[in-house]
């Protein structure tokens, strides 16, 4: 069936399409050129309205054990706010922690087609995947853990090959069904096993002896090596520390021009500057990054209100337990492969630290130059659930709104952030970037993220607003894989998204390595281990998309 | 074969009745759920079709633990943790064989550590009355540590051990004794010095009406010692697919169990909602009685319909109004089960051909007739 999608303002920045009137053409449920005889089966009148292909959010903790466990931590939380089952759809709660079904249908109602969970541990990614599958609508994908697995730091240590790394990386990859590769403290979560507290980019591991920097260049060297369209995903030292701005500029100027992408970078600003001894470091971050064309970043952009704070990073989560609102928290060692944290906050306005800690998101955002190389996240539920995204959007776009909210918080933070003075206000088109066309470049998605014939007929139709926060909560249209899955806000429909992983080649010699490892300090077999691709889509996925790696 | 009240029927008179029987009911209930994931989920997907409470036959036990969680948290760790790097375990209240039998074997007395422990070495106490502590003797004929007491004086005890540690001496009384504050200062000094401590406890094991305070005591007395070094607890349970349906319930509803969908969203109450207290006040009337695992155990009598979605030998076939029996995942089937530390799932696989419907065959084939 042909359907004809008539006169939309198409924003497809991949395709250099600025806002020009254009019709687009699906059948299959991919766009395609325009029929030669012109003939359709059905038309829908887009005129007037604002076309982009559906959004991709590339850091979003949407599913597997730390999200669960935050859950069961907050049930008031939940309860505050549950949504009934219709005949379409499941029922479900939360906002900062929405369950599964919840999870789907509100992205999918908010534009969006895929979704990425960036911190999947190999030891609990059946559990991940299981929960992606129950999120409807949406496409899924995961980056797998690495850095703090015992079995990574003994290699490294024993000063194995390169080869060796590249290998484990891969069966990795396969084993845990990942798009890419994250680091979270690198050496951290584990040197906190070993009573560390603290870790920082030079530090020497207290068992194994390595840097954070040793192995986050041996995982970028291996991720690059492979071929993995999406650079090592990286979580930082320090993350929260005020002054961590100096490890994330060694960070940057370490990776040697190696890619990296550095995730929620606004945790990682910090100066120690003012009587406060807290201050903003983005200036300083924003202009690393523009001259590094190796690096990209998403923000991790803090929005105020009741959330949880839930990740990998168990050092720094522990620290942080003391900030716990309510006052309750759990941290986990998890399985000599990493930890998880999870710590319910509360961001306030009237916060000094708070305040400022959303200035410097919003100035990361100002400041760095390139809309290919920063993408819009509040690292749910991190910084935020990722329902306030419109409100960012508006905070990017409308000036005036920007400065309105700023004179309602703290009074000195304002004082210390640049914010006031910056004029600029993203374009529709740098939205368009940083929500679609970039993330899909990034992730090595070649098929999604843009609307020329080809591409999955993923396509959010907006109708137009002055407040760009309406405009973008709640789009007229949401099309995925070519079906009208929500209009005017509802759900219409429902259907199983797809997984999205990628392959490399490997040599199977270290397959005898890790059957050794597991034998003489594991609690699972391997093969129990690994996930197949039936169990996967027994789960019930609707298919595993494995991309391409790209040659080197 | 299924049976309606005691009579062997076909299987399309038994799904055609037990949805009757939930269409019917006012507040129908669903528990047992001792199932694998895919059970789970087609049970919560019947719960929500007919405004059913979801509980786990375990859930009294499971609120112990759930009880500190949701006011208190704590901080855990996982099998291959303890394996690799405990140099001290303490077990309260349990002896960890009695629910795992391997535990020691698996666990405490491996050959290898990967973090440099050296596992012959592992100092093992035990706190509470546990009946055998043999497999506790090191591999080189070294006892454990024995400070016995009844399951209603751990808490006090673990009270005492928490005073010690912050250098206050616990008063003394009838049983709060000399020699069991030496016992327990000896302890509280060997946790305090221990590099890795693993504290295990079991919450179906515990004191039924004070569980959650002793796992509270015992969250507290674990953060108390990662002040200055390193600490971790280890709950079992979790058993007759616990861990399971605590982890799906949550994913899929966003509370982990005693979920009631009457109204179509879910609404948590952990005490209102659990199964023998609904039993008992009348407050259900329908009960589903979901047990792929073990068929001797089975719903707390009450004057209201059951139907029993159990393994082919249960006593349920003439004692409930309705009897499907029901192949076991790891069996008869593939599946997924989640381990008692909740982060590890394990993949099931079919071992024979048994003949009958998996779990979520029989409830996706019920929710359709409802």
């Amino acid at each position: 069936m042909m359907t004809r999608l008539k006169g939309g303002t198409i924003y497809d920045p991949a395709n250099g399409v600025d806002g020009k009137a254009q019709d687009l053409y699906l059948r299959d449920g991919r766009l395609v050129p325009p029929p030669p005889d012109g003939g359709c089966d059905a038309t829908i009148d887009l005129r007037g309205d604002i076309v982009m292909a559906g959004a991709i959010d590339v850091h979003s903790h949407i599913g597997g054990g730390k999200v669960n466990i935050a859950r069961m931590l907050r049930p008031e939380e939940n309860a505050a706010s549950v949504q009934r089952r219709t005949k379409l759809t499941r029922a479900g709660s939360g906002d900062a922690l929405p369950s599964t079904f919840t999870t789907g249908y509100r992205y999918a109602q908010m534009g969006y087609t895929a979704c990425f969970e960036p911190a999947m541990l190999p030891a609990n990614a059946r559990h991940a995947h299981l929960e992606m599958a129950d999120t409807p609508i949406l496409d899924c994908g995961a980056y797998a853990l690495l850095g703090n697995d015992d079995f990574l730091l003994r290699l490294l240590a024993a000063d194995a090959d390169r080869q060796a790394v590249r290998d484990y990386v891969a069966w990795t990859l396969h084993a845990s069904q990942a798009l890419g590769i994250k680091v979270v403290n690198p050496g951290g979560i584990s040197a906190f096993k070993f009573n560390r507290r603290e870790m920082d980019l030079d530090d020497a591991h207290p068992h194994y002896g390595l840097s954070p920097r040793r192995i986050l260049l041996a995982l970028a060297e291996a991720v690059d090596d492979l071929g993995v369209p999406h650079p090592l995903h990286v979580h930082g030292c320090n993350l929260g520390v005020p002054g961590n701005v100096e490890t994330t500029l060694k960070t940057i100027q370490g990776a040697e021009g190696r890619r990296l992408h550095l995730t929620h970078l606004q945790f990682h600003a910090y100066g120690t500057e003012g009587d406060r001894r807290f201050s903003s470091g983005a200036a300083r971050i924003a202009e690393a990054v523009n001259g590094s064309p190796n690096i990209s970043v998403d923000v991790g952009q803090v929005m105020f209100g009741q959330t949880v704070t839930a990740s990998g990073d168990t050092m720094l989560q522990f620290r942080g337990r003391r900030h716990a609102h309510p006052d309750k928290w759990v941290c986990m060692d998890i399985e000599c492969d990493a930890g998880c944290g999870v710590v319910p906050f509360r961001y306030r306005d009237r916060n000094f630290v708070n305040a400022l800690q959303w200035c410097v998101g919003l100035e990361l955002f100002l400041l760095v130059e390139d809309p290919w190389r920063i993408f819009l996240t509040t690292d749910h539920p991190n910084g935020g659930p990722f329902n306030t995204y419109p409100r960012l959007i508006r905070l990017l776009m409308d000036r005036s709104f920007r400065r309105d909210m700023l004179a309602t918080i703290h009074p000195a933070a304002r004082e210390h952030s640049l914010l006031d003075s910056l004029d600029r206000q993203y374009s529709l088109y740098e939205i368009a970037i940083m929500t679609r066309a970039a993330p899909a470049r990034s992730l090595g998605l070649r098929d999604r993220g843009h609307l020329a014939p080809g591409a999955a007929a993923d396509i959010t139709v907006y109708a137009r607003h002055d407040d760009v926060e309406r405009m973008f909560s709640r789009p007229r249209l949401v099309f995925k894989n070519g079906q009208a899955v929500v209009r005017d806000g509802q759900v219409i429909a429902a259907p199983s998204g797809s997984v999205h992983t990628v392959k490399p080649e490997y040599d199977r010699s270290i397959e005898r390595r890790l059957n050794e490892y597991f034998s003489r300090y594991m609690t699972v077999s391997p093969a129990n281990f690994r996930i197949g691709d039936d169990e996967l889509l027994a789960s019930g996925r609707q298919a595993i998309l494995t991309h391409p790696v790209t040659a080197s | 074969m299924p049976h309606i009240g005691g009579r062997p029927v076909e299987i399309e008179q038994a799904y055609r009745h037990a949805a009757r029987l939930l269409r019917k009911a006012r507040q129908p209930l669903i528990t047992g759920m001792a199932a694998d994931v895919s059970g789970c989920r087609a049970a919560l997907a019947l719960a929500e079709l007919c405004g059913a409470i979801v509980d786990h036959q375990h859930g009294e036990a499971a609120m112990h633990n759930l009880r500190v969680l949701q006011s208190k948290g704590w901080l855990l760790t996982t099998l291959a943790e303890v394996r690799n790097r405990a140099d001290v375990v303490l077990l309260v209240g349990t002896n960890a064989v009695d629910q795992f039998p391997r535990f020691f074997e698996r666990l405490v007395w491996n050959a290898e550590s990967l973090a440099g422990v050296d596992t012959g070495a592992r100092k093992i106490f035990y706190l509470g009355d546990p009946r055998d502590t043999s497999a506790g003797r090191s591999p080189d004929g070294r006892r454990p540590t024995v400070i016995r007491c009844g399951q209603d004086q751990v808490a006090a005890s673990v009270g005492a051990l928490r005073s010690l540690l912050r250098g206050v001496e616990p008063r003394q009384d009838g049983f709060m004794n000399h020699a069991r504050i030496a016992a327990l200062r000896r302890l509280a000094a060997t946790l305090r010095e221990a590099r890795y401590g693993v504290i295990v406890w079991a919450p179906a094991e515990l004191d039924q009406r004070h569980g959650d305070l002793v796992v509270h005591s015992l969250s507290a007395l674990i953060t108390d010692l990662n002040a200055a070094t390193r600490c971790a607890g280890l709950p079992l349970g979790g058993n007759d697919g616990g861990m399971t349906c605590q982890n799906v319930t949550t994913w899929q509803s966003g509370f982990p169990l005693r979920v009631n969908y009457a109204s179509g969203a879910p609404a948590y109450d952990p005490a209102l909602h659990g199964t023998r207290t609904l039993i008992e006040h009348g407050a259900t009337d329908a009960l589903l009685w979901l047990n792929c695992f073990d068929s001797a155990l089975e719903p707390p009598h009450g004057r209201i319909p059951v139907i029993a979605v159990a393994r082919p030998t249960s006593a349920l076939a003439r004692a409930a109004d309705v009897f499907i029996p029901v192949a076991t995942p790891g069996l008869d089937h593939a599946g997924v089960l989640f381990r008692t530390d909740s982060v590890v799932s394990l993949p099931l696989r079919a071992l024979r051909q048994a003949g009958l419907p998996d779990a979520r065959t029989v409830l996706d084939n019920i929710a359709e007739r409802v």
